[in-house]
């Protein structure tokens, strides 16, 4: 009788978990998948005002189950850009749907080829762990273009960095055409430049399906590095492909004393993003986390810089970097 | 007549040493020792790197050593156990694979019945941890998921044992399932960046109970003594469900199971030095 009693609890008790039901594998299906999984875990559907309801009404009598999957693929990538995030995408066998126009409908103010000229970088120039570097202006700043946060460095390699510009009145910090990488390399970065541990920003994540569901901002902190400090003077050049780890570089660095971001608007994605699976085996990412700066404002349309400069085309034609320009000057004024 | 007496009091002081030593003979506790690997298939759905079933193949194996706690109560013993597996597996299209280790550290105690000179049960309570690792690589920055757990286990195991063809085998199975503890889920929007970077580890670590987490390993195996030691052959299972904030986790492994078993003396340390008999190369 006891064991009984037993066994009917044990299954009574299974009742409580229920596995959730997958949409089937067909086009209806993987669009209902997509759709729910922007509808509950994307970060921004609220603060960009987007109806993500009637997407659906347009874009579900379009979904065919006859469709071939090039075609239903570019429907949902279609109707992913419409979130107008570059940090959502949708991944299968055969291509991969993205959003550019975040730094398309922008002037690119950079051109790798002006970074060869003997004024800048050189041909000659160091280079250690992505930091390519050397001194310009005379050997009077020091100037480093770091072009991919996913590349890490170490300590040591920022150590040997500094001191090579010992003799320098100060600094250049090129993030232009940077994409982004890992968050904590942005941590790591902007610490060489901060005196003491300071909030630079805040993050929240989603706690629920509802497009307002989040949780409490949580501090982004930007430590002081106990070993290493540059104090003067420092210039961050920036432009609309400095994006997502490089935006939130960017958005602590302007925190920084001695520094200012210099150039265009940063790109955007503020959203952290993470990625889920379709019934079909496509993978989508998407943003999920949103990232404020120490005001508690959005960072996913970017940080506005401190001076606004543009590559002028004369400059360009004249194998001048005009933001660089201007950041030698902006320094070597102070 | 004092030669008679002297052999009498000789006699009698043999047999009284006899005695004594008979009285005296100290029982030795002995080590069961069961070494087991295992080939079979795994799937599981972890819905924080994925709300697909991911299934393939799995290797596993598992250590148990189990010994009466004291020579004077052959009733109750202890176990320690170590389980650890590792996995490959595709969701159902294809399209990406994933990575599986897992492993289990537990020690418990448990209760001999015996029911009759062929069959015994072993009742008793396991104390665990367990920690797994999910590794989906084409995910970003959600391409691994943990599985960290505390667990209070009932245990039990049934013992028949059998003569066949002037052979002694045993039926042997073994049953564990988590009564309490905790575990680790994350939120499904919460990053590891947040929890383990800025340290946000909110609704992360919860309670668990059978309301929320009902597994079961199973472990059915035929005994077969060859020489000095026993040969194990047998299935074994291990399923998990569980569901913490709203996600629902579902792990199942079958394993096709071969293993050893041998009963040992352990000397070792300062306080069980071995006798000057026993000859060892660690000496």
């Amino acid at each position: 009788m006891k064991i009984s009693i037993f066994i009917v609890a044990v299954v009574g008790l299974s009742a409580c978990i229920n596995e959730p039901e997958i949409p089937s594998n067909t086009n209806k299906g993987n669009f209902e998948a997509l759709w729910t999984i922007i509808d509950t875990r994307y970060c921004y559907l609220e603060y960009k005002k987007i109806n993500w309801d009637s997407i659906h009404a347009v874009y579900e009598p379009r979904v065919l189950n006859s469709m071939d999957k090039v075609a239903f693929f570019d429907l949902m990538g279609e109707m992913l850009a419409e979130l107008k995030d570059g940090h959502v995408n949708l991944y299968s066998d055969f291509n991969t749907s993205r959003y550019w126009k975040w730094y398309t409908d922008y002037p690119d103010n950079f051109s790798a080829k002006l970074l060869t000229k003997s004024r800048y970088l050189g041909s000659n120039y160091m280079s250690v762990s992505g930091l390519r570097y050397n001194r310009i202006a005379n050997n009077k700043v020091g100037y480093i273009y770091y072009p991919d946060f996913s590349v890490s460095f170490s300590d040591v390699h920022m150590y040997n960095v500094l001191t090579t510009f010992s003799n320098c009145d100060a600094l250049i910090i090129d993030v232009r055409n940077n994409g982004g990488g890992l968050l904590s390399m942005a941590e790591q970065f902007a610490s060489y430049f901060f005196k003491a541990e300071t909030i630079t920003g805040y993050m929240q994540h989603k706690t629920g399906n509802g497009h307002a569901d989040f949780s409490k901002p949580e501090a982004l902190r930007t430590p002081s590095h106990s070993k290493i400090q540059w104090e003067r003077p420092v210039v961050v050049l920036a432009n609309r492909r400095s994006y997502s780890s490089t935006n939130s570089f960017i958005s602590r660095m302007k925190q920084a004393p001695n520094v200012q971001i210099l150039g265009d608007t940063s790109g955007g994605g503020g959203g952290l993003p993470l990625s889920s699976e379709l019934p079909n085996g496509w993978m989508v990412r998407f943003s999920s986390s949103p990232m404020f700066d120490a005001k508690m404002q959005h960072t996913e349309f970017g940080v506005v810089p401190d001076v606004a400069v543009a590559l002028l085309e004369s400059d360009e034609n004249a194998g001048i970097d005009t933001l660089i320009e201007a950041a030698i000057s902006l320094l070597i004024s102070k | 007549m004092f030669r008679r007496i002297l052999i009498s009091l000789v006699l009698f002081l043999e047999v009284c040493t006899v005695a004594s030593q008979a009285g005296d003979a100290k029982n030795y506790r002995l080590v069961a020792r069961e070494t087991n690997i295992g080939f079979g298939a795994l799937s599981l759905t972890d819905p924080y790197l994925s709300p697909l079933s991911y299934s393939g193949f799995s290797l596993c194996s598992d250590y148990l050593a189990r010994s009466y706690v004291s020579v004077t109560n052959p009733n109750l013993s202890s176990q320690l156990q170590f389980d650890g597996s590792l996995g490959l597996l595709s969701n159902p299209t294809g399209t990406a694979s994933m990575l599986y280790a897992g492993m289990q550290l537990g020690w418990g105690l448990n209760y001999h019945f015996r029911f009759s000179n062929h069959f015994q049960l072993l009742a008793g309570g396991l104390v665990d941890g367990q920690f797994g690792l999910k590794w989906l690589s084409r995910n970003v920055n959600n391409p691994v998921n943990m599985d960290i757990a505390a667990n209070l286990n009932a245990i039990a195991e049934a013992r028949y044992d059998f003569s066949l063809l002037k052979q002694q085998f045993r039926l042997s199975l073994q049953l564990q399932s988590p009564v309490v503890g905790g575990m680790f889920v994350p939120l499904l929007g919460a990053s590891y960046y947040e929890m383990f970077g800025l340290g946000n580890m909110k609704h992360a670590v919860h309670f668990s109970s059978l309301h929320n987490k009902m597994a079961l390993n199973s472990n059915l195996n035929l005994q077969i003594p060859l020489r000095k030691l026993t040969v194990m052959v047998g299935v074994a299972t291990d399923s998990r469900l569980y569901k913490a904030n709203d996600l629902v986790y579902r792990h199942h492994a079958s394993y096709l199971s071969i293993g050893l078993k041998a009963n040992v003396y352990q000397f070792g340390g300062s306080r069980n030095e071995a006798p000057s008999q026993f000859l060892s190369t660690d000496k």
